[in-house]
C-alpha cells in the first residue's frame, strides 16, 4: 500500500524508526567485524597463540584450499543432507505418531510412561548402540538426529492437540463431524503455530544429533572435519567448520521462520 | 393446531465420572411448536446446557424420549470462529462437514452475509471483526446448514451490554424472518422475557421443570427491545425472579 498523503508527523515517525533500525544493523555489523579484526590482530601480535586459537586469515586460507580441493562441498553437503533427512523424518514421524496417539486414547495412555522415560534419557547415550546396529555410516548419524527430535515432537504435538479448545470441537460435532473431520478441520489447523514451533526446535536438535553422530563415526561432514582438525591440531580447519556450521544452521532456521510467516498469515 | 417441532418426554441424565455420579436432569418433559421461541432459565449448573446437548444429539440421555422434527442448529456462548479461516469460510464449515453441494452453500451463505451486513467482511479474518459482528457471523454459520430449530446457549453473554441488546434484537429479527423455531438458554431473565413466547423455569440440579410462563405482552410480536418497554414486562420479571429463588446474603 503506497500512501500519497503522508502527514508530516507520520513522515517524522517513519524517518525515526528507519534511523533506529539502521543503527541497530550497523552496530551488529560492527560487532562482527570488530570481533574478527581483534581476533586477527591478537594472533598477529602474539597476544594469543594462533596455534591453538587459529586466526581469521588462516581460516580463510583453509577455506580456500578446501574449496580448491573440492572437499569443502562434500563435507558441507553431507552434513546438510543428514540434518535435512533427520529433521524431516523426526518431525513428520513425530507428528504422525502424535496424531495416532490423539486418535486412540488407549494407545496414548499405554505409551505415556515410555514417552516420559525416553524423553528424559539423553539420546546421545544410544549413539554407540546405533553404530553397532546400523554400521558406522550415514544411517547411524541420521538415526541419531531423528531420535533426538522425535520424542520431543510427539510429546509437544500431543499436548498441543489435547489443549485445543473443546468448544471448537463441540461446534464441529454439532454439524455432525466425524473424528477424521475434527482432526483435519480443527486439531491440525489450530495446532499449526505449535507445529511450526516444533519445527524450529527440531532444526536445532537435528544439528545437535548430526554433529554428535559425526563425532562418533563418519568419514565426511562438518562434524568429521571438526574432530579431524582437532586431532591433528589444525585449528584453522576446526574454526572454519564451526563458522560454516553457524551459517548453515542459521540459514535453515531462517527458512523455517519464513515458512512460519507464510503459513500463519491469519495471526497478524 | 401447530406442528410439534421438539418433544422431550421424561428425560433423565446421569453423568458418570471417576469421582462419582452426577444426576443432572431428573425428569424433564417439554414440547416446542414450530415458530415458537422458548427460553429456559434456571440456577447455574442445573442442567440447561445438558438439555440442549441432548436435543442436538451431542449427548444421549440416560432415560426418556427425544423426538425431533427437523434439523438442529446450535449457537454457543462464544462465537468460536476459527481464526485461520476467513469469515466466509467459517460460515461454510457446516455445509463442508455435512458434505453438501459447496457451490450452492457458498451462494446461500454469501446471500446471508449480504443480507445481514457482513458483505464487506467476508474475506476478513475473525480477529478483524468486532464482537457483535463475530456473533452475527456465528449465527450465519449456524444458519448455513438451514436448521429448523435453533438452540442458543448463552449466545449473547460474552458481549458487552449495549452490543448484547442490539444483538438480541437482531438475532430475534433474523430468526423470525427465516421462520425458525428457537430454544434459548439464558441466565438473563429480562432477555428471556423480551425474546420468548414461553419461559421454562428449571429447578436446582437435578433439573426438573419448576414452572412455565406464557409471555403475553400488551403488543404481540414486537422485537425484544420494544418488549422491554411493555408494562407487563416488570410483572413477569418479578415473578420469575422470585421463582429462581436467588438469595443474596449480605
Ligand atoms: N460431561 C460431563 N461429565 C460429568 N458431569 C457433567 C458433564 N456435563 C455436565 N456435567 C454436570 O452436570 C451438571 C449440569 O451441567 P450443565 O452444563 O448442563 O449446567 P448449566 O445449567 O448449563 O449451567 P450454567 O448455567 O453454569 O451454564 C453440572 O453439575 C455439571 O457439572
Ligand atoms: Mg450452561
Amino acid at each position: 500500500m503506497s500512501q500519497v498523503n503522508i502527514s508530516p508527523e507520520r513522515r517524522d515517525y517513519l524517518r525515526r524508526t528507519h534511523r533506529k533500525r539502521m543503527l541497530v544493523l550497523i552496530t551488529q555489523l560492527f560487532i562482527l567485524m570488530a570481533f574478527f579484526a581483534v581476533w586477527e590482530l591478537a594472533a598477529r601480535m602474539q597476544w594469543i597463540d594462533p596455534f591453538i586459537t587459529s586466526q581469521p586469515s588462516g581460516v580463510l586460507k583453509t577455506l580456500k584450499s578446501l574449496h580448491a580441493g573440492g572437499s569443502l562441498y562434500l563435507h558441507v553437503w553431507t552434513t546438510i543432507w543428514e540434518t535435512f533427512v533427520g529433521f524431516t523424518a523426526g518431525t513428520a514421524g513425530g507428528l504422525l505418531i502424535a496424531v495416532l496417539l490423539w486418535w486412540s486414547n488407549f494407545l496414548s495412555r499405554v505409551s505415556e510412561p515410555y514417552l516420559v522415560v525416553l524423553n528424559a534419557l539423553p539420546k546421545v547415550a544410544l549413539g554407540p548402540i546405533l553404530i553397532v546396529w546400523m554400521g558406522n555410516g550415514m544411517g547411524a548419524i541420521i538415526a541419531m538426529a531423528l531420535l533426538i527430535s522425535i520424542i520431543v515432537t510427539i510429546i509437544s504435538m500431543l499436548n498441543g492437540f489435547l489443549t485445543v479448545d473443546q468448544d471448537k470441537i463441540k461446534l464441529l460435532k454439532t454439524f455432525g463431524a466425524s473424528r477424521y473431520q475434527i482432526l483435519c478441520k480443527v486439531i491440525l489447523p489450530a495446532s499449526l503455530p505449535n507445529i511450526i514451533s516444533a519445527l524450529k526446535v527440531n532444526v536445532g536438535l537435528s544439528w545437535v544429533g548430526v554433529i554428535m553422530g559425526e563425532f562418533l563415526v563418519s568419514k565426511a561432514g562438518l562434524g568429521y572435519l571438526i574432530i579431524y582438525g582437532s586431532q591433528v591440531f589444525k585449528l584453522d580447519i576446526v574454526m572454519a567448520s564451526v563458522i560454516i556450521l553457524a551459517v548453515a544452521a542459521a540459514a535453515m532456521y531462517l527458512g523455517v521462520s519464513y515458512l512460519e510467516k507464510k503459513m500463519l498469515k491469519w495471526q497478524q | 393446531m401447530s406442528v410439534i417441532k421438539v418433544e422431550l418426554q421424561n428425560i433423565e441424565m446421569k453423568f458418570q465420572t471417576v469421582e462419582g455420579e452426577t444426576e443432572a436432569i431428573r425428569n424433564v418433559s417439554l414440547s416446542v411448536e414450530a415458530g415458537e421461541f422458548v427460553s429456559i432459565v434456571g440456577p447455574s449448573g442445573c442442567g440447561k446446557s445438558t438439555i440442549l446437548n441432548i436435543l442436538s444429539g451431542l449427548n444421549k440421555s440416560t432415560a426418556g424420549q427425544v423426538r425431533v422434527n427437523g434439523r438442529m442448529g446450535y449457537m454457543l456462548q462464544k462465537d468460536h470462529l476459527f481464526e485461520w479461516r476467513t469469515i466466509l469460510n467459517n460460515c461454510l464449515v457446516g455445509p463442508e462437514v455435512q458434505g453438501q453441494d459447496m457451490k450452492a452453500a457458498r451462494e446461500s451463505v454469501i446471500h446471508l452475509l449480504k443480507t445481514y451486513g457482513l458483505e464487506n467482511f467476508m474475506h476478513h479474518y475473525p480477529n478483524q471483526l468486532s464482537g457483535g459482528m463475530r456473533q452475527r457471523a456465528a449465527l450465519i454459520r449456524t444458519l448455513a446448514v438451514n436448521p429448523d430449530v435453533l438452540l442458543l446457549d448463552e449466545a449473547f453473554s460474552a458481549l458487552d451490554y449495549q452490543t448484547r441488546l442490539t444483538m438480541v434484537d437482531e438475532v430475534w429479527t433474523i430468526l423470525k424472518k427465516e421462520n425458525k423455531t428457537a430454544i434459548i438458554v439464558t441466565h438473563d431473565i429480562a432477555e428471556a422475557i423480551s425474546m420468548s413466547d414461553r419461559i421454562i423455569v428449571f429447578s436446582h440440579r437435578p433439573a426438573e421443570v419448576k414452572s412455565i410462563y406464557s409471555i403475553e405482552l400488551a403488543q404481540a410480536g414486537n422485537p425484544p427491545l420494544e418488549n422491554r418497554k411493555d408494562e407487563r414486562f416488570r410483572h413477569y420479571f418479578d415473578a420469575i425472579w422470585k421463582e429462581l429463588d436467588v438469595h443474596v446474603t449480605g
